[in-house]
């Protein structure tokens, strides 16, 4: 390889690795680490963690306006396994309870040590109601059957 | 109307498969009707395809509710332009329109190719109609992806279940659309690479013949980002447009890789270089786009936007993997061909600027595509699921994007393959006088973080730099021209579309980052529970609680809080914030409102809301400069639109040298 290329080559690397190592050290301090219900629970209190379940219908309460909301959720692979969750940031217009179907919820924040989880992050998405319905027909026919 | 649908895409796939096929059969054995055939079969796919989206139209906008996809995404109440819309809102439509789009591209190529490129179109179409093949059969195979599913009469209710009110926004009609374009777009490219590697015909002719297209593709995926960060930003409510949420970054990705693209095929044609660069780049891009469309439908990033997860997901992976091996078996394999005869001769050189932008660009590619998927990463590594936000896109982002930004800046200044010192001298003194001036004034102004100076101090410096360039070039053709200045300046970028359409994108890109840097180092934040007659202070403003009304129209129940904007003490105008129910989604939609001029958006949200004490928590934004980033998207857009126009001079010169070249059997 001659001279030229390898300053060129070299040149490249450096650029490149100084983007690497720039974004090496993004991800450690940004990193959230994302459990569900029971592995959090296995872990213990922790700051600045992101968990994953499903809404225990029934248990959203909105307190009056300005007020935190309050619901508990459940690990879907084990349904003993229930946290209760306070959220005090904007709630997005998708999350509500829906007896009907499964409300996946993403929440961001810190496990306390009393087993409550104070949540600054709330991500919400629920299966559309016509999913459940269509599934719900399918398997009234094969009943039938 | 559900049969002919289905059965159009039958049709799709049979004559895709025929695509695949024939040309090659063609080639093998010379005879050259079988290529004939496959250009055919490429006008015949579009004619189909478009026969296909013709039916799926038609059954949204009569409302044929036996049709599942219509009665899941419309309802009797729908406007027309959003009942349009529908046919892209939901997963298998979007399918539909991507290979409707490259059914009409594929064609378009065909026909511009009649007189050119003959050894190059049957492995184009062979590779276009593969794609084809893949998404029709996905969609004739998988019933989760068949828009032409028809479903048992009153399993839904007798009006639709309506249009997921979010997307019921201007935006959110081109927006898809845009995207799509774009993505597919860069599918002819790719096609001419790979047949470019196949038939070793490796000079540059395949990257002029495909030049348009690839400009084509990127102003349409530019138009689509900006399109959606403009939807999300006033329709989410939430005070910002990117939240790098992985849908985001999906659409982004190909837009990097194809900017890097875009500017090193220039090193290509001017100086024989970054050959193989050039075509790894055009795989990513290509890769890129399949992966975009992928995200949104295998359900392995949680993401708000994402269709959900299905089938989809492990289909596409297996196509994305055939591509990959495909094209980088055959890249490796041509390797030796793809020398090129020239050399970088020094690092203070515009094919080195040219390089350092493409370096940076793909850098910040893998920083986003890190970030997207280091959630599996970790998991998969590691067994802890790891995700990391928007603070670690922005950490690696804003210092590479302003090194890109500079970039942009002294890469006009720098003469090709080496600059002297008082070359550079000389260049340079305006500009960066500008920028130290320009940095004075903020500082003078009260800005002091780091991030921000440098951003304006840099904006000003690559702004002064493209003044110096239309400047000089207005002034030599007054001089010779004779022409007064405003004739020689539309002059000068008319004669050279290319070069000054880029100068004015880059133009835009700097005014969109006067209006990131401001909306995002100077954004105020405030929440409130307020009672009528009470107000509220951010940033310097005065938001006052006026009144509360509600109303309710056949669709939805409105609730809307109006409040009087104040700065010191001078009155500026209502915001009136508003929050809809939707009977038949039984949830709440947001509407912001927004007071907005130049300098800066007062931007309201109202959170909630309580009829029975009047309360309503509200969010109010200050975004400083955010107007900027709309005004520099328009601008960036008129550029393209510049650079892509039509060329009679390029054009004339393109097929002399295709003459030239047909005769050396260099094409």
């Amino acid at each position: 390889m001659s001279g030229k290329k390898l300053k060129f080559l070299i040149g490249g690397v450096v650029v490149l690795a100084a983007i690497g190592s720039l974004a090496f050290f993004a991800v450690r301090e940004n990193m959230v680490y994302y459990y569900t219900v029971t592995e959090l629970q296995g872990k213990g209190a922790s700051t600045n963690v992101r968990v994953s379940g499903d809404l225990v219908n029934g248990t959203l309460v909105k307190g009056n306006v300005g007020e935190p909301i309050k619901f508990k959720i459940y690990d879907p692979a084990d349904k003993n396994k229930v946290m209760f969750v306070t959220y005090t940031g904007a709630v997005p217009d998708t999350f509500k309870d829906d007896p009907n179907n499964q409300v996946q919820v993403v929440v961001e924040g810190d496990y306390l040590t009393d087993g409550t989880f104070n949540a600054d992050f709330l991500l919400a998405k629920c299966p559309s109601k016509y999913e459940k319905a269509q599934a719900d027909a399918a398997a009234e026919s094969t009943a039938g059957q | 109307m559900n049969q002919i649908g289905y059965t159009a895409l039958l049709l799709v796939v049979a004559i895709s498969a025929y695509g695949v096929v024939a040309p090659l059969v063609g080639v093998r054995t010379g005879r050259r009707e079988f290529i004939r055939s496959g250009e055919r079969a490429a006008y015949a796919l579009a004619a189909v395809v478009v026969v296909a989206s013709a039916c799926l139209l038609y059954m949204l906008v009569t409302r044929d509710f036996s049709n599942e996809y219509v009665a899941s995404y419309t309802s009797l109440e729908l406007g027309w332009a959003y009942t349009v819309s529908a046919f892209w809102a939901g997963n298998s439509g979007s399918m539909l329109l991507w290979v409707v789009i490259l059914g009409v591209f594929q064609a378009i190529a065909v026909r511009q190719n009649r007189h050119k490129n003959r050894e190059l179109i049957p492995y184009v179409i062979s590779i276009l109609m593969s794609i084809a093949l893949f998404f029709s059969l996905l969609m004739t195979l998988l019933p989760e992806a068949n828009p032409f599913k028809t479903i048992p009469a009153g399993s839904v209710p007798a009006n639709g279940m309506g249009l997921n009110p979010m997307l019921e926004n201007p935006g959110m009609v081109i927006h898809p659309v845009t995207l799509y374009l774009g993505y597919v777009g860069f599918s002819i490219p790719f096609a001419f690479a790979m047949a470019a590697l196949i038939t070793k015909r490796l000079g540059d002719f395949w990257i002029r013949s495909t030049r348009r297209w690839t400009l084509f593709a990127w102003l349409f995926l530019t138009i689509g980002n900006i399109v959606g960060a403009w939807w999300a930003y006033v329709t989410l409510g939430w005070g910002g447009y990117w939240a790098w949420d992985p849908v985001e970054n999906a659409s982004f990705l190909p837009w990097l890789t194809g900017t890097a693209f875009l500017h090193s095929v220039m090193i290509q044609e001017k100086k024989d270089m970054l050959k193989v660069w050039n075509m790894v780049l055009i795989i990513l891009t290509f890769m890129l786009t399949i992966f975009g469309t992928f995200l949104t439908r295998s359900g392995i990033i949680q993401s708000v936007h994402s269709f959900g997860a299905s089938q989809l997901g492990e289909f596409f992976i297996l196509f994305m993997g055939l591509t990959l091996v495909f094209s980088l078996t055959l890249l490796f394999n041509r390797l030796d061909l793809l020398k090129s005869r020239n050399e970088l001769d020094s690092f203070v050189s515009r094919e080195s600027t040219f390089l350092l932008n493409n370096l940076i660009l793909v850098g910040m590619a893998f920083t986003v595509i890190l970030g997207v998927l280091f959630p599996i990463f970790s998991e998969a590594v590691t067994g802890n699921k790891v995700t990391v936000g928007p603070p670690f896109f922005n950490t690696v982002m804003v210092p590479i994007g302003l090194l890109l930004l500079f970039v942009t800046g002294v890469c006009p200044l720098i003469a090709w393959r080496r600059a002297t010192y008082s070359n550079l001298r000389k260049n340079l003194i305006y500009p960066v006088a500008t920028a130290a001036v320009a940095f004075v004034v903020l500082f003078v102004l009260g800005v002091r973080g780091f991030y921000p100076l440098l951003s304006f101090t840099l904006s000003a410096f690559v702004l002064a730099t493209v003044a110096l360039e239309f400047g000089r070039g207005t002034w030599v053709r007054h001089r010779m021209q004779q022409e007064n200045v405003a004739k020689a300046l539309v002059g000068l970028t008319w004669r050279n579309k290319r070069r000054y359409g880029g100068y004015i994108v880059h133009v835009g890109v700097v005014l969109l980052l006067v209006g990131v840097t401001g909306s995002s180092a100077f954004k105020v934040k405030a929440d409130q529970v307020l009672t009528k007659g009470e107000s509220m202070k951010v940033g310097g403003y005065e938001l006052t609680y006026d009144s509360f009304n509600s109303y309710d129209t056949s669709e939805k129940s409105v609730g809307q809080v109006v409040f009087t904007l104040k700065k010191d003490g001078q009155f500026l105008g209502t915001v009136t914030p508003v929050k809809e129910y939707y009977f038949n989604k039984d949830q709440p939609w947001t509407r912001v409102d927004r007071n907005t001029t130049l300098s800066r958006d007062v931007y309201v949200s109202l959170l909630e809301y309580s009829t029975d004490t009047g309360e309503a928590k509200v969010e109010a934004f200050i975004n400083p400069l955010i107007s900027w980033l709309w005004i520099g998207g328009i601008v960036m857009v008129i550029g393209g639109i510049v650079a892509l126009w039509p060329d009679r001079r390029d054009q004339r010169r393109l097929a002399a040298r295709y003459e030239r070249q047909a005769r050396l059997h260099e094409v």
